[in-house]
């Protein structure tokens, strides 16, 4: 199988103590402040080079007019049912493929012999690129939300699969040894040691998950045509022609959903995993 | 009345690497044991056919009278990587809160215990910590809590004190005697450390090594309460610790 995202639940490397350090409120204001200055630079730099004119401005429109675009469509009703529809089935997607890839990867992760009977299966399925199959799920079960749903639970498992397995085998052996002599039984001790063990890593597998569902399921969107959607309001207004301002507007606030989303799982993990690198496992 | 009995043991992890070879001792109900012997004696492997987390190649180990197979009733171990025997996302009163869950107590009971085991190692009012954000010291106390909440008849330590400082060593040798004194229950004391085995014990095994064999019994003659000075500097002390020491250095 792959190699685990982080190195966070690999027992056998000694401690590195504070391996997510928290930033002091003035580092996190350092941090924004040079975020943002790459930011505007990057803007002002796409401004000067549309204003340049070398590019027909009606495909290339400058920046400045991009984000008056894109501020408009955030208060616009119409696209922000579209941001919705992807957003259900993305999160929808998301929210099936871990309940699917978690109990799946304690499982491959606490036995050996799951390990040894499921990796084949999921070895050969994982190596299918999850858009060739967007076609024959249209097929079977339509352009609809279910759809999409679909496929990005079938690519959002993966990360979350993986990275359950690889949580679940870095559980330190003398915390499962202390639970087995309180002869704390099993189902107990996956709920209260090997889960909690493993979560900084299951939510690494979420993020990922997240970021990967958000693409595929926009590409769902603007492959097949489906009816709603960031992806289909993209695709309509790249059809209606010369509202490039529009698409790239779009576009932009897709990326801000997707850094949002990540945004928001990170302080999910600092809320939730306070132990991290203070502790083993 | 034994508490504990271990006949003709053997333990080996395959063919031809035996750790452990024909062991037989016992130790007696409320009686605190000491284990003593040099590093790669298979103390620990010994402590955990004691405890069923691993079983016997050969031999038995009776805890009160029934085989062990799998881990007995009324048995807690305390581990010497506590910082990894303790769970870092549990806070210390859930730490020692935890395995009662497991014996079905009604809550009230279970925070009774917990407080009062939490009170008897010293750690009042710390429920809400984190082990992370306590002392080495501290965290081993919270171990040692943890298996006092849990009543156990037989409590095996192993090599607890190995890895924090003298000063608090000390201290938590004394704890130790203390609780072994206030809560009566069987200890089996496992050390690599000469001065700690014959400080805490009532009666010492020495263990030889590769593989692991009993090479020595003796009973400590000091009296049952204890301190760090004035029984370090008893004669009778001094004598069976150059026992214990002798023993050791004949068989390396």
């Amino acid at each position: 199988m792959n190699a685990p995202v982080t190195t966070t639940g690999v027992r056998a490397e000694p401690r590195r103590p504070g391996v997510r350090r928290r930033t002091s409120p003035r580092g996190a204001l350092a941090a924004f402040l040079r975020g943002t200055a790459g930011a505007a630079l990057l803007t002002l730099a796409f401004e000067v080079f549309a204003r340049l004119e070398l590019v027909d401005p009606r495909l290339l429109p400058p920046a400045g007019v991009i984000l008056g675009e894109a501020l408009r469509l955030l208060v616009d009703p119409a696209f922000l049912v579209e941001v919705w529809a992807t957003l259900v089935a993305v999160l929808g997607g998301v929210a099936l493929a871990a309940a699917i890839a978690v109990p799946l990867g304690v499982l491959i992760g606490s036995y050996r012999l799951a390990a040894l009977g499921l990796t084949p299966i999921i070895d050969s399925l994982r190596s299918v690129p999850g858009i060739a199959i967007i076609p024959l799920l249209v097929l079977v079960m339509g352009q609809g939300v279910s759809m999409k749903v679909t496929i990005v639970a079938f690519v959002a498992v993966w990360p979350l699969l993986f990275n359950t397995v690889y949580g679940v085998r870095g559980v330190d052996p003398v915390a499962m040894e202390t639970a087995r002599a309180f002869r704390v039984p099993v189902h107990r001790t996956w709920w209260r040691v090997v889960l909690p063990s493993a979560l900084p890593l299951v939510l690494t597998g979420l993020r990922l998950a997240l970021a990967t569902g958000l693409t595929v399921g926009i590409a769902a969107e603007i492959a097949v045509g489906t009816r709603d959607g960031v992806g289909y309001f993209i695709l309509r207004a790249s059809y209606a022609g010369f509202h490039a301002d529009t698409v790239f507007a779009a576009v932009t606030l897709a990326g801000v959903l997707g850094y949002l989303m990540n945004g928001i799982t990170v302080a999910l993990t600092n809320r939730l995993v306070v132990w991290d690198g203070k502790g083993p496992s | 009345m034994t508490a504990l009995q271990v006949s003709n043991l053997s333990k080996s992890y395959g063919e031809g690497n035996p750790a452990l070879h024909n062991l037989s001792f016992e130790v007696r109900e409320g009686e605190l044991l000491s284990i003593v012997g040099p590093s790669g004696c298979g103390k620990t492997t010994l402590l955990k056919c004691v405890a069923g987390l691993v079983p016997a190649t050969r031999g038995e180990v009776r805890v009160h009278g029934e085989e062990v197979s799998g881990v007995p009733e009324g048995l807690a171990v305390v581990f010497q990587d506590y910082g990894r025997s303790l769970f870092p996302w549990m806070k210390v009163g859930q730490n020692v809160e935890f395995p009662l869950e497991t014996l079905r107590l009604p809550k009230a009971e279970r925070q009774e215990r917990v407080e009062r085991s939490l009170a008897a190692v010293g750690l009042e009012g710390k429920h809400e910590r984190y082990p992370w954000q306590l002392s080495g010291g501290m965290q081993q106390r919270v171990a040692i809590a943890r298996a006092l909440a849990y009543r156990p008849k037989v409590l095996l330590m192993d090599e607890p004190f190995a890895s924090v400082d003298a000063q608090t060593r000390s201290g938590l040798e004394d704890l130790t005697r203390r609780v072994h004194l206030e809560f009566g229950m069987t200890i089996l004391f496992v050390t690599h450390d000469i001065d700690e085995s014959v400080y805490l014990a009532d009666r010492l095994v020495v263990l030889r090594r590769s593989p692991g064999s009993v090479l020595a019994e003796l009973v400590i003659e000091l009296p049952r309460v204890r301190d760090q000075i004035v029984t370090k500097s008893l004669p009778a002390f001094v004598r069976q610790r150059s026992v214990v020491a002798q023993h050791i250095k004949d068989a390396s």
